[in-house]
């Protein structure tokens, strides 16, 4: 019973502490962004309007 | 045809081209827009609807063949040359939004809002028919240029107020550069315009925190890997707070991973806390990641491993 609570708890360490380098693993989705819709003018038609 | 159909119109017929309508309520237009026509017309009293392109570079008001007039107007706009490049991201913080803007100056002159008025704009428009058309714009909040020489690169970062009563996914998300060129007696120019991209936050260095378990006999301690989430534009330099830490590379572009390590003889017995700061070279953004480290006799176990 002893022996099986340490392993136990060696288990729990190595899932707590695991290594480092697994630790960043999880963020593989760095960048992805890209650049937005600047080569192209854009033209911005603004109207002022009243309603109701 | 009345004014607000026909801008509807023109918005169906311009969809695939880079040409985005918005209507503004003249009563409750958001940020200064509504001056930039103001400047452009110059005189006191005018009738509606007020119609701009280009920040004012042409306006229109009261009653015109307005599908001739306006369609003419987006055309001669859409043959103009630009003279900014922009590269535009926007983020939600609760219900505002968050702008970072990186703009090239393509012109001849250096843009100064001392001198010019040069400003970066951002509008939120949403595909909704409050007013008479079929978009509304919600918010607009604009940003100083101080000083930007030609062919030189700025960046700013925007945010609106908190938006109410808006449908988050029928939202528009827009950028702009404009400012009183040399000549004018007061109308502002647009120098581009652009759709900004969403984006999960500005700056972000990922994992938030590591651990790092170290026993004095360790011949080497495996580095943890840093990946970043940010505008493409963005450039970082990481500062260790603390001697027992270090970072290779030091500096780098968004799409960098550098390698945190921990240098052993700089640990003391026990637990020790540090972190790692990011800025980004503009200044505008910092993170941080978390690093827990144990120095220590350890007692490994190594268990078999299943794979399939």
């Amino acid at each position: 019973m002893r022996r099986f609570t340490e392993i136990s708890i060696l288990l729990s360490l190595l899932l707590t502490f695991s290594s480092p380098s697994n630790a960043s693993s999880q963020t593989a989705d760095f960048a992805k962004d890209t650049a937005s819709l600047t080569q192209n003018r854009l033209v911005v038609f603004e109207a002022f309007m009243r309603y109701g | 045809m009345a004014a607000g159909p026909v801008v509807d119109q023109l918005a169906q017929e311009y969809a695939g081209q880079p040409v985005v309508f918005i209507e503004y309520d003249i009563d409750n237009a958001p940020g200064s827009r509504i001056g930039r026509w103001w400047n452009a017309f110059g005189g006191s009293s005018a009738t509606l609807p007020l119609v701009m392109v280009d920040s004012g570079n042409q306006i229109s008001n009261g009653p015109v063949n307005y599908y001739s007039v306006y369609k003419a107007m987006v055309d001669t706009a859409l043959a103009r040359p630009a003279k900014a490049e922009i590269q535009a991201h926007w983020w939600r913080t609760g219900n505002k939004i968050g702008f970072y803007v990186q703009v090239k100056n393509l012109s001849s002159v250096t843009l100064s809002n001392w001198t010019n008025s040069a400003s970066v704009h951002a509008i939120v428009y949403e595909d909704a028919q409050v007013g008479v058309t079929d978009r509304f714009g919600r918010a607009a909040v604009e940003a100083d240029i101080i000083n930007l020489a030609p062919n030189a690169t700025a960046t700013y970062t925007l945010e609106t107020n908190e938006l109410s009563d808006v449908n988050w996914d029928k939202l528009h998300f827009i950028v702009l550069v404009d400012y009183i060129p040399p000549g004018s007696v007061g109308a502002f120019d647009l120098l581009q315009a652009a759709v900004a991209l969403p984006i999960a936050s500005p700056f972000t260095a990922l994992p938030g925190s590591l651990t790092f378990m170290v026993d004095p006999t360790d011949e080497s301690i495996p580095p943890a890997t840093v990946n970043f989430q940010g505008p493409s534009f963005v450039n970082w330099t990481a500062t260790p707070g603390t001697a027992w830490l270090t970072i290779t590379p030091a500096s780098g572009s968004i799409t960098a991973q550098p390698s945190i390590s921990v240098i052993k003889n700089n640990l003391s017995p026990g637990w020790q806390q540090g972190n790692i700061t990011f800025t980004t070279s503009d200044g505008l953004f910092t993170d941080q990641i978390s690093i827990n480290t144990y120095f220590g006799p350890l007692q490994r176990s190594y268990l078999p491993m299943v794979g399939r």
